[in-house]
């Protein structure tokens, strides 16, 4: 007996077949991965300990012992660029993922109950995007005290209102459609109306939104520990390391100590960028319908 | 648009007073306060413990949070912003002078940004898929992925340490005064500046214009037989400039940011390295009155930028 096999794809596998077709984006993906795996696996590729001190070996230049030469304390640039990037990173995706649940929470809030609660959070979306956002976690920074902890939810605590937008956006449409008002005639709970029917709608703009999110979580907390307000030393991150450079000496005569935390971040950012600029439009709806 | 300008004011006065709540609520999370900051050895040397309570009650350090908002609110209401910890200046001065060479800056790197930026993305859109767009497009994809201090450093380094083109920092050489000198300090830190704001603008023209040039308006000027040159720039590109005249208005927080990591880096001195020596050395005064004045300058562009669009557009509606 012969069987038809019927299939029918996923939304999730379609965004993927269309996201391979991306090549500058699946290119990204794979550096990144590299990035990922040296940072994640960063013991196995140096034998050096981040943080340990080598006084006889001080602000050496590249060699074959020290591909990256080392730096004023004489520790191991290259290794302390991996461990860096870990932290770097963990900033990233912990902050990035704060800033989306509060944005999340928020933007339901503001778009589905309507009214006061809508005003009141689109006048506290007003209020935070006035200050520029590393202007006011500069002085956030300077209060709280550096730390990696507080570097988080400062950036996660004031990364918010573009994401609480775009949700409040998708739930005003979704709202007034006949599956919400369905759904709500049947006496489901406001619960399950808003996690089970409307918020997987809300996924697919939010999935580029959120690899963005990552990319500026990763440059804002580059740019606190750079200005020296973010993870405080000895703990390598790529921003504290290329302090570094704002000593003119150091950044003259000892280039091996900021250039490679730069490049990664540059990287990173980019790769990040144009995976979710992959993303997007493999998620755009528009397009999903061209296709069929 | 008349009713829309007011109605569009009157939402801003709420947001306006929440912005001065946050500014003082931040400072009062700082732990200490203006005497402690005074009272070490070197400056109080002999002072008692009454004798800083004293002054305390005497500054009205003692009153209650609200009662000491409204007093900080009724003299910036007037102009008083109070005086510099550390500079003992009058607040008001530092920022106003401060503020004027940080436009400088900004100045130069928008109006750098906006020409190259909207030329580079018509010039783009009119060759779609070519060589020269896919190039100028990656360039731009790395702009807007690279921030003012990486770029910053890179530029320092390359242009001022080792080539030598342009002075390491600073404003002006010390005893030099002429226009030529500050615009050699001027130039890297607003090039910088310009690029993540030039990337930006290249995509938004772009894409509008590649919108632009499908509209079946633009097809009825190019049968009608005009030159290539007057459909792009009178039909086209008009049209094709409304999305990016919000982005240059809501590109002025980034600005700022940048201002604030490219005069730290280049030492020049401006609103956005006083903001970040104040946070530095804790001056309280300073620090409130520039994030006062930062989120004003935000809101006001946001203002402007609306009420421009709906000028410029017809097609938004005004309920």
């Amino acid at each position: 007996m012969a069987m038809t096999e019927v299939t029918i794809d996923s939304p999730a596998r379609v965004a993927w077949r269309r996201f391979r077709q991306h090549r500058i984006a699946m290119v990204a993906l794979a550096v990144l991965g590299v990035i990922v795996i040296l940072c994640a696996f960063a013991p196995f590729f140096s034998g050096y300990d981040p943080l340990g001190l080598n006084m006889a070996a001080i602000r050496q230049p590249p060699s074959a012992e020290h591909w990256l030469g080392t730096d004023t304390l004489g520790r191991d640039v290259w290794t302390r660029t991996l461990y860096g990037g870990r932290v770097s990173l963990v900033i990233g995706l912990a902050a990035a993922f704060l800033s989306t649940i509060i944005g999340i929470v928020l933007g339901v809030i503001s778009g589905y109950f309507g009214k006061w609660a809508d005003m009141v959070v689109m006048r506290a979306t007003d209020v935070v995007m006035a200050f520029p956002p590393i202007i006011i976690m500069l002085t956030v920074a300077a209060f709280t005290g550096p730390g990696l902890v507080n570097v988080i939810f400062i950036i996660g605590g004031l990364r918010w209102p573009p994401t609480a937008r775009l949700v409040r956006g998708q739930i005003l449409q979704l709202r007034d459609q006949d599956f919400v008002t369905a759904a709500r005639t049947l006496g489901l709970t406001n619960a399950i109306i808003i996690t089970r029917h409307m918020l997987p709608h809300v996924v697919a703009p939010l999935v580029a939104n959120i690899t963005f999110a990552v990319s500026l979580a990763i440059l804002t907390e580059a740019g606190l520990s750079f200005l020296g307000l973010g993870v405080p030393l000895p703990t390598p991150t790529w921003g504290n390391m290329m302090e570094a450079a704002r000593d003119l000496r150091i950044m003259r005569e000892e280039p091996w100590m900021w250039i490679p935390p730069a490049i990664f971040t540059l990287i990173t950012v980019l790769c990040i960028n144009f995976v979710g600029d992959g993303l997007r439009d493999a998620f755009d709806p528009q397009q999903l319908i061209g296709e069929k | 648009m008349t009713r829309y300008i007011i109605r569009r004011l009157l939402l801003a006065i709420p947001v306006l007073f929440m912005v001065t709540v946050l500014v003082f609520a931040l400072i009062e999370l700082a732990p200490g306060d203006v005497v402690d900051f005074f009272a070490n050895p070197e400056v109080m040397a002999g002072m008692s413990e009454a004798d800083l309570e004293a002054l305390r009650e005497r500054l009205g350090l003692n009153d209650p949070a609200p009662v000491r908002y409204l007093h900080w609110l009724g003299g910036v209401l007037q102009g008083d912003f109070g005086y510099s910890l550390i500079r003992s200046e009058p607040v008001g001065e530092l920022l106003l002078r401060r503020f004027g060479n940080s436009m400088m800056i900004m100045g130069i790197g928008l109006f750098v940004a906006v020409t190259f930026g909207i030329s580079l993305g018509i010039y783009t859109a009119l060759r779609q898929y070519s060589v020269a767009d896919f190039t100028i497009s990656f360039l731009s994809f790395v702009g807007i992925s690279m921030p003012a201090f990486i770029a910053g450093i890179i530029a320092l380094y390359v242009f001022s340490v080792q080539l030598g083109w342009f002075p390491a920092g600073g404003m002006r050489s010390p005893g030099v005064h002429t226009l030529g000198d500050l615009l050699h300090h001027l130039i890297l830190p607003a090039l910088v500046l310009s690029i993540i704001h030039m990337a930006t603008f290249m995509r938004y023209t772009r894409f509008s214009m590649l919108d632009v040039l499908k509209q079946e308006y633009v097809v009825t000027a190019t049968a009608k037989g005009m030159p290539r040159r007057i459909v792009v720039m009178r039909h086209a590109f008009r049209n094709g400039l409304i999305p990016v005249v919000t982005m240059i208005g809501y590109s002025i927080p980034e600005l700022v940011v940048g201002a604030v990591f490219l005069e730290t880096i280049f030492s020049f001195p401006g609103m956005g390295k006083l903001y970040f020596d104040s946070v530095i050395s804790r001056d309280f005064p300073v620090i409130m009155a520039a994030n006062l004045v930062i989120a004003v300058f935000v809101l006001a562009a946001n203002l402007i930028t609306d009420v421009a669009y709906a000028a410029i557009d017809p097609r938004i509606r005004l309920e």
